[in-house]
């Protein structure tokens, strides 16, 4: 039995195989480097489930998951833009997973709210999409996907978009974040330096396959 | 300041005729038939509005996010209805369904959703397109079924364009005439064909001009509405970005794509190789008989003249409006550009949108065709009313061509020493010869379709296509309608080629 993302030779790709990728991911982030372009993404996506995989498996807590929709794998995910539902408030964006598990309003508004306190937004739960800041969307973002508690989280360059101080500090944050609600994750990055801020868990995409980076 | 002056001459005046005429109308006058007749359109075009968005909806978002092959085809074939007269579509469905359903509601209900398809596919499409689609990606991460994705997270940011493309829509359908003419009966008029009726049958012509006012206030409070409601949604989604189109990722997706494509090509195509089917058959068999009548005087509705007559003179008055309504349109296109007035010009010649060709055609009848002006015995009434129709539609295309043209080349120009004049057309003169002719050609299919203030103000002796086509279903016989087959498939033809050219120019733009 092994816990956490399990990629047994999962072939990743649209027409063609990018990467042939092998990782086990127990617990932690870990960080995937890479080139633009080199499938970084495609590979977050076929984790996902919005792109299928060409072969191979991908387990989750010893579970196959390779072709289950999405909606039924428990996987979030963070882009590299928050994409925030923009005719939803802040609170009802974090409430939006918790109500999809049939959970009352009530208490997912409650939830939501513990969440948006627990990446430093309580108060703007009423809030428009449009009043928040880069960084402050960023993190509803984060919120939102962490609420329906997933089972591992994909982080496709989250915080590219930001200015490299608020870069650094959000990066920090959310590692620990996640470590304290014991979330695996897979976070991808062409930045070897905010990598290894992250983790020491780092693998890069090289010769159409994931290898590990020694220090 | 010439667009202006004729919009104002040859819309203006119009209706102010009408408006006048409309105190005219007896004591006895009671405007309960007119409400009758408003409520049941009202109904009809909301069934109609209902099902074209309904049919539409996964239409435009095949076509709006996934890339597959026979895309662009489908995409240009769906939009075929639109730029089709409805006369034709109207006969093409009469043929099609005319054994199986009687005259009434649920054809001219098919009818106009057959029609619709295309403005609730284009103006939905063009939204949802820019529709980023890693939104549904976290919708469906965060645990939501496609169909939940879809209600949550799509159709929130679709709203605006759906109000606004469903509010033209109902507009297209509550002012139906030339389906209305051909497949409906005494329950389904409209306050367009009882204009019609008062005017030609009933000679009724100060009531004609209530049913035209009402109608008139109508249209615009629709109108209005779908733009209010969809200028509030617009707000609510402050990005858009456009977004490549993918192909279908899984098995499931690439069925489902196939499905709404193969759907969508056979809806359009259905009618119109029925139509060629009863243009090519008579009750013994196939048969060219019906397209070689079209050159006999027998084969028409007047003895001045024959079917193929009736081609000759729709050409003639589609090449009229085509100078002018191109001449105009982009005449005030350009006025946008320069003028400090220009918007509200642009904004005027806008206004025929909710004008409908009935109340257009009366308008110019009480203005222009009786003493001591009357044109009606010239051939300038029709390429006139025909000119109003198609100059929104005009502008629509050429604006936002003109807007795209980088104003640099303007200054470059001026810097180097060049007149205002001068520096404009060096910066735009390329592309308005381009623009021009594309426009041109677009005003001119406009004529070739137009029924409604055709209707009005044809010379019984020298009848358009479309009102050739409408006159010879009101009568009887295997002769009259196969031959009204074959002038609609004459129509289709030269439509689609006339599209056809339009299009490739656009490309040609592109290409330079």
């Amino acid at each position: 039995m092994s816990q956490g993302l399990e990629l047994r030779d999962l072939n990743i790709g649209y027409t063609s195989t990018l990467i042939t990728a092998n990782l086990q991911v127990c617990d932690g982030i870990t960080v995937i480097l890479g080139p633009s372009g080199c499938g970084k993404s495609t590979l977050l996506s076929t984790i996902l489930g919005s792109v299928p995989a060409l072969g191979g498996s991908l387990l989750l807590n010893d579970v196959e998951i390779t072709s289950a929709p999405i909606h039924e794998r428990r996987i979030g995910m963070v882009f590299q833009d928050p994409l925030l539902f923009s005719h939803l408030t802040v609170l009802q964006n974090v409430m939006y997973g918790l109500r999809r598990l049939g959970i009352s309003k009530t208490l997912a508004a409650k939830k939501a709210a513990e969440l948006l306190e627990w990446v430093g937004l309580l108060g703007y739960e009423t809030r428009s999409i449009q009043e928040l800041s880069g960084g402050q969307a960023q993190r509803v973002a984060l919120a939102r996907a962490l609420a329906p508690e997933p089972a591992a989280l994909l982080l496709d360059e989250p915080y590219s978009s930001l200015d490299a101080e608020l870069r650094t500090r959000l990066a920090a944050e959310v590692a620990e974040l996640l470590r304290s609600r014991n979330v695996v994750a897979v976070h991808v990055t062409h930045d070897e330096a905010e990598a290894r801020s992250i983790t020491s868990e780092i693998f890069r995409v090289a010769q159409a396959s994931l290898e590990r980076v020694t220090k | 300041m010439i667009p202006a002056l004729f919009l104002i001459a040859l819309l203006g005046v119009p209706l102010t005729n009408i408006f006048q005429r409309s105190f005219d109308v007896g004591t006895s006058f009671e405007i309960a038939p007119q409400v009758s007749i408003a409520f049941s359109a009202a109904g009809q075009a909301l069934v109609s509005t209902v099902l074209a968005t309904c049919i539409g909806l996964p239409i435009a978002g095949v076509l709006a996010t996934h890339s597959f092959k026979g895309r662009a085809f489908t995409q240009a074939l769906v939009t075929v209805p639109f730029v089709l007269p409805t006369v034709v579509i109207a006969l093409a469905f009469r043929e099609l369904l005319g054994s199986a359903l009687a005259p009434g509601f649920l054809l001219v209900v098919i009818a106009h959703t057959y029609i619709n398809l295309a403005v609730i596919v284009r103006i939905v499409g063009a939204t949802w397109q820019q529709l980023d689609p890693r939104k549904v990606t976290v919708a469906r991460s965060l645990g939501a079924s496609p169909i939940r994705a879809f209600i949550t997270v799509t159709f929130p940011e679709l709203k605006a364009s759906i109000s606004s493309a469903a509010s033209v829509v109902f507009v297209f359908c509550f002012t139906s005439l030339g389906v209305v003419l051909v497949l409906g009966n005494s329950s389904t008029r409209t306050l367009e064909s009882q204009i019609l009726r008062e005017t030609s049958l009933l000679l009724d012509f100060p009531t004609a001009a209530i049913t035209a006012l009402l109608q008139l206030v109508l249209v615009s409070c629709v109108l209005l509405l779908g733009a209010r409601t969809s200028l509030k949604r617009t707000s609510a989604v402050p990005t858009l970005r456009f977004t490549r189109l993918r192909p279908a990722s899984s098995k499931a997706q690439r069925s489902y794509v196939f499905v709404i494509a193969t759907i969508a090509c056979s809806l359009v195509l259905l009618p119109l190789l029925s139509l060629a089917y009863a243009s090519l058959h008579n009750s013994a068999g196939w048969t060219l008989q019906w397209w070689s009548s079209l050159a006999s005087v027998d084969s028409g509705t007047t003895r001045l003249g024959s079917p193929l007559g009736a081609i000759g003179t729709s050409l003639r008055y589609a090449l009229l409006t085509g100078v002018v309504a191109g001449f105009v349109g982009v005449g005030a296109a350009i006025g946008v550009l320069t003028h400090r007035l220009g918007r509200a010009v642009a904004l005027i010649a806008l206004a025929p949108l909710g004008i409908s060709a009935a109340t257009l055609g009366l308008g110019l009848m009480l203005a222009y065709g009786r003493p001591p002006l009357d044109l009606r015995s010239s051939d300038v009434l029709i390429p006139i009313a025909h000119s109003i129709v198609a100059v929104p539609l005009v502008i629509a295309v050429v604006l936002p061509t003109l807007l795209a043209t980088d104003r640099r080349f303007a200054i470059a120009a001026s810097s180097l020493g060049a007149s205002p004049t001068r520096a404009f057309f060096t910066a735009y003169g390329p592309i308005l010869r381009i623009v021009m002719i594309a426009a041109g050609g677009l005003a001119a299919c406009v004529s070739l379709g137009e029924f409604g203030a055709a209707s009005f103000l044809t010379r019984s002796s020298d009848p358009t296509v479309p009102v050739q086509i409408v006159r010879l279903l009101q009568r009887p016989g295997e002769q009259s309608f196969g031959v009204a087959c074959a002038l609609a498939m004459v129509l289709v033809m030269g439509t689609i080629a006339l599209v056809a050219g339009i299009d490739a120019l656009g490309k040609k733009r592109w290409v330079r």
